[in-house]
């Protein structure tokens, strides 16, 4: 913000806009950081942030609780939520770890009951709290849960239900107890307002008809993800009453169909002008996918990560999405698919290739370095990389970054732990050392394969940008993690597993964590002591320990280090193990 | 006679399994597939060697990919009283044998029964009928994969159950000392 400098203007008649003004012009502001930054000018301006706040995002529902928030920002009306550590996606969390929603709700509920919209991501969310928000907030209208799990599609049909104005419900990738299809036909006979519904990880059977003429009522919808159970005739019908649709998830792909219905479904994709997310896809045939042809042309994103391609297929698809910039695959496609991605997709800027079989142990490759280096010469806008793959050489790597200097997320996953440059034998350290050197923008790195200290002397000495780094089976002792410490001061989120570091290496971040929000380390060398030490240093640190059955008392099995103004908390289970400065 | 009343029986009429594209399924299986997920315990979703939470994969992603519809999909043996022609998705998944360097792949779609599954096997790695495999008594034992990782025997379960969740197969070789 670029403030004139007043000129000869006496303090005390300094410029002072009325209050409404200034809430006014803050409203204008929409970016968290702005609004954090608006605050800590002077008083006036942070009071004035306090009644204009509409939007709060809470990166870790322990760093503050909901009384602060309630009491912070009286007329909120959206609040975005994340829970458990994101390990917990890997099963490395207890299922009873915490993270419940509800007694944020209890607070809005009393405080401020004008929420308009709640975005949870890793919360426990049971149907008692989807009750709850249906009945309470009157003005609600808009939920998304990804990955949350305690509730099942009984708490999706009381939203249904009872929530009038609602405009979004995104179910996504979630532990939910799938019991019927019924919640869809809880939607009110004139209700009409939905713009966003995605419910593509259900896997229960939802009533046709019913969806079909909810549709045709939701004259504004624009995202629709069926699930997999939904047929392609039914698709067809929701195509010709839904064109104005830009994001669309398709349902099951691997029905047999008549030349004619076939026809029939391609005219319907022709109507789809307004597409630029296509997902789905489960099974797909090739014969299938080519009915889609007629709605690729505006694409922009293409997430084919449900279904197993083969590299022939793939290639057949591309050439119709010219304007493709994001594509998730899984790595059936293999080499030769990713070829065709570097010679069909010029504007791609992510690309995520996700395992087929993450457990497959077998010697057959599906992707190597092969195809990431493919993408990258015919790539070069490429800043986002999600790889799966058996194996990869610091060559390759170097390669594609030279290739495509501009990655702020590079995510390379070599899946088995600790494996060397298969042709060199060499650690993969130097890999990494070229990405950190070469791509100045990096802010989010996730290494894997045989390291040693090195990689991590490297990142800290050129990731200067980086905010989230994610370590496994990697470094030689604690000068790794120390290096990491000392050189990433943009560092927000540390995650690490399988690592020879220790209480040093633990304390070395002493000054660190309060501008973190959150490290974790598991199966590594901290004790109990170490986080005891950790904790009383550092009083605005909750320092938590999760231990596992028949482990040594001394050992911190995982460690879960986060900043709060909230206290420790109290809602831990007898397994998480809490230590604070008292 | 003094025996004591049987405790009550919860007994719970399963649905057929259908075999029609958007008809109810078989709902019971579903959420058996997803108590599954919502009990997974810690430790579950570990690969192959062992190692918990790797790859780092979003186990609920692992599972929506694969076989959940799988079950509902199958015509399982209706002999022509499905009437609509309805698509036959393969379900090939891997097979292994204990001592032989090359797996195979048998599509599962095919056979609707663990003896007609056996005797695919047993010509595909060239294996005499009479050798003795039928749960622990011969000299491979017909394992899977299930969607957490874990190796299990495919024995005392059945076939609806069986391809509700296997992700790959095995034939291990029986330990050789005694019967196990």
């Amino acid at each position: 913000m670029d403030l004139t400098p007043k000129q000869s203007i006496p303090a005390a008649e300094s410029t002072r806009f009325p209050d409404e003004v200034l809430e006014r012009v803050l409203t204008l502001l929409k970016s968290p950081k702005d609004r954090n930054a608006v605050s800590l000018v002077c008083k006036d301006w942070y009071t004035a942030d306090s009644w204009s706040r509409r939007h709060v995002f809470i990166g870790n529902c322990y760093s503050v609780s909901p009384e602060i928030v309630a009491r912070r920002f009286p007329r909120i009306r959206s609040v975005t939520l994340k829970g458990k550590p994101r390990f917990s996606d890997f099963n490395l969390v207890p299922d009873n770890w915490g993270a419940d929603v509800h007694s944020w709700l209890l607070v809005f509920a009393s405080g401020s009951p004008f929420l308009e919209e709640l975005r949870l991501k890793r919360m426990r969310v049971t149907d008692g709290s989807l009750e709850f928000l249906a009945l309470n907030f009157p003005n609600f209208r808009a939920l998304s849960l990804l990955s949350c799990d305690g509730f099942s599609t009984s708490g999706l049909a009381t939203v249904a239900t009872h929530c009038k104005n609602l405009i979004e419900l995104d179910i996504q990738e979630n532990g939910i107890e799938d019991l019927s299809g019924e919640w869809l036909s809880c939607f009110p006979d004139n209700f009409s307002t939905l713009e966003v519904l995605n419910f593509s990880n259900l896997i229960t059977d939802v009533n046709t008809e019913v969806l079909e003429r909810l549709v045709s009522r939701c004259r504004s919808l624009k995202v629709l993800k069926l699930n997999r159970s939904s047929s392609l005739d039914c698709l067809h019908r929701l195509l010709t009453s839904a064109p104005q649709l830009t994001e669309l998830g398709v349902g099951s792909f691997s029905q047999e169909l008549t030349p004619q219905q076939h026809a029939e479904l391609k005219h319907a994709f022709g109507f789809c002008k307004n597409l630029t997310v296509l997902s789905g896809f489960w099974d797909a045939t090739a014969l299938n996918l080519s009915a889609v042809y007629p709605a690729c042309s505006g694409l922009s994103f293409l997430n084919l990560s449900y279904t197993a391609l083969q590299s022939q297929e793939l290639a057949s698809l591309l050439p119709h999405c010219p304007c493709l910039r994001r594509l998730w695959v899984l790595d059936s496609v293999g080499d030769r698919g990713l070829e065709a991605v570097g010679a069909n997709c010029p504007s791609l800027e992510e690309i995520r290739v996700f395992p087929t079989d993450p457990f497959d142990e077998d010697m057959l490759h599906t992707v190597t370095e092969s195809g990431i280096v493919a993408v990258s010469q015919g790539c070069p806008k490429l800043h986002y990389i999600l790889y799966f793959c058996r194996q990869m050489t610091n060559a390759a790597v170097a390669t594609v970054v030279r290739n495509c200097p501009d990655f702020t997320h590079f995510r390379l996953c070599i899946m088995n732990p600790g494996q060397p440059d298969h042709t060199t034998n060499q650690p993969m350290d130097e890999a990494f050392g070229a990405v950190v050197k070469t791509c100045k923008k990096l802010k989010r790195l996730s290494i894997s394969g045989l390291l040693t200290d090195l990689t991590f002397k490297y990142i800290g000495e050129y990731a200067k940008n980086l905010e989230a780094l994610s370590v496994a089976f990697a470094g030689s002792s604690d000068l790794g993690m120390q290096y990491v410490m000392e050189g990433c001061s943009k560092l927000k989120k540390l995650e690490i597993r399988d690592c020879p570091f220790g209480n040093a290496a633990l304390l070395s971040g002493l000054e660190r964590y309060e501008s973190m929000r959150s490290l974790w380390m598991s199966a590594c060398n901290v004790t109990v002591d170490g986080c005891k030490a950790l904790a009383r240093q550092m009083p605005r640190l909750n320092v938590e320990v999760m231990k596992e059955e028949g482990s040594d008392d001394c050992k911190a099995d995982k460690v879960y280090v986060y900043r709060t103004v909230a206290g420790p908390r109290r809602d831990a289970p007898p397994s998480v193990l809490t230590f604070s400065s008292l | 006679d003094d025996r004591l009343p049987l405790p009550p029986v919860d007994l719970k009429t399963l649905p057929l399994l259908q075999w029609a594209a958007g008809e109810e399924n078989d709902d019971n299986c579903s959420v058996v597939l997803n108590n599954r997920i919502e009990a997974e315990e810690e430790g579950d979703s570990d690969g192959g060697d062992g190692i918990v939470g790797w790859p780092p994969i979003n186990f609920r992603r692992n599972k929506k990919q694969r076989n959940q519809m799988m079950v509902v999909n199958r015509p399982s043996s209706c002999s022509g009283e499905c009437g609509a022609a309805g698509p036959t998705p393969s379900m090939y998944v891997k097979v292994t044998m204990d001592g032989v360097g090359i797996g195979r792949k048998v599509d599962l779609a095919l056979h609707d029964s663990f003896s007609s599954l056996r005797r695919q096997l047993f010509a595909m790695f060239g294996l005499p009928e009479e050798n003795p495999w039928d749960g622990g008594a011969g000299e491979y034992q017909l394992t899977y994969q299930d969607p957490e990782g874990d190796w299990l025997l495919a024995d005392d379960i059945s076939w609806r159950s069986f391809i509700g969740s296997v992700q790959r197969l095995r034939l291990m070789r029986s330990s050789s000392s005694g019967s196990s």
